[in-house]
């Protein structure tokens, strides 16, 4: 993440708001930080779906959230008390919304920058690495949730003036 | 009590329709945009309230929320949405919106702002 000390650290206080918030108010569960990196262009990913939230403005970039198909059952579970052992419609709408929530949450809280945010995309792309462009370092955060690993990643930089 | 809820999410129409239907809620008609909203809308006959997401293809609910107040229609409608900014909420008081309701939520927040815009007749 090509960000200033300051508004990284506002950008991963958002997020770790945000997702406690989500998680707790909808699916009753609250989550363990277990890990934070910086990568350089890429990010291994173990997990089977990721949804992916566009930002533009003041801070331009991405933030995706990666989780194994485990971790979506249980998550759509919690949300809707719906159970299937298929990356069904249902279950991808889940992890979308997660997205929208989490995303949309960690926007209201960086109140210091003018920001639109997309339509959530989810990509059931299965265990690959997510590259991002040169000159995005980006940062990923573990969480643990049920026993399985929820992955926050932040590709985002700073508007420059034209 | 019939309610219009609008949201491009299956997931959250379930969430929110379950919470509803759980309270003071007879009928709960779903949409999945603000054209779809329309279509099933129409004169807007036997509703009672119009809950509508924000951000949404085709028809976003600022807009939808335009459309149902230029025809006329005077019930109340409530935003389910993620923008809280100052500019936002201001467009949407404009356009027409009574309530808000942030996302994420649980069901003691829903039951209040429903409690604003919809009181529970039994309780009255």
């Amino acid at each position: 993440m090509t960000l200033c000390t300051d508004t990284e650290t506002a950008v991963i206080e958002s997020i770790d708001e945000s997702i406690n918030e989500v998680f707790e108010m909808m699916a009753g569960s609250a989550l363990n930080r277990i890990e934070l990196e910086i990568s350089e262009g890429q990010t291994e990913s173990k997990n089977d779906i990721t949804v992916v939230m566009g930002l533009t403005g003041e801070l331009q970039g991405s933030l995706s959230l990666s989780m194994s198909r485990d971790g979506a059952f249980a998550w759509t579970k919690a949300l809707i008390d719906h159970e299937t052992s298929e990356l069904d419609q249902t279950v991808i709408d889940a992890v979308g919304e997660m997205g929208n929530m989490v995303v949309g949450g960690a926007k209201r809280r960086l109140t210091d920058f003018v920001l639109t945010m997309s339509l959530p995309s989810v990509i059931h792309a299965g265990k690959d690495d997510i590259v991002f462009p040169t000159g995005s370092e980006p940062l990923a955060i573990n969480y643990d949730y049920e026993g399985t690993v929820l992955a926050v990643m932040i590709a985002l930089q700073r508007k420059t003036a034209l | 009590m019939k309610v219009l809820l609008v949201d491009d999410s299956g997931v959250m129409r379930k969430i929110i329709a379950r919470s509803l239907n759980s309270l003071w809620i007879d009928e709960v008609i779903e949409a999945a945009d603000g054209v779809e909203a329309l279509e099933v809308f129409k004169d807007g006959e036997g509703f009672d309230l119009v809950l509508t997401d924000w951000n949404m293809p085709r028809m976003n609910g600022l807009e939808l929320v335009q459309a149902i107040r230029a025809a006329g229609h005077k019930l109340p409608i409530m935003m389910v949405t993620t923008e809280t900014e100052k500019e936002q909420v201001v467009k949407a008081i404009q356009a027409g919106v009574n309530d808000y309701l942030v996302k994420p939520f649980d069901q003691d927040m829903l039951t209040m702002k429903l409690e604003r815009v919809l009181p529970n007749p039994q309780s009255a």
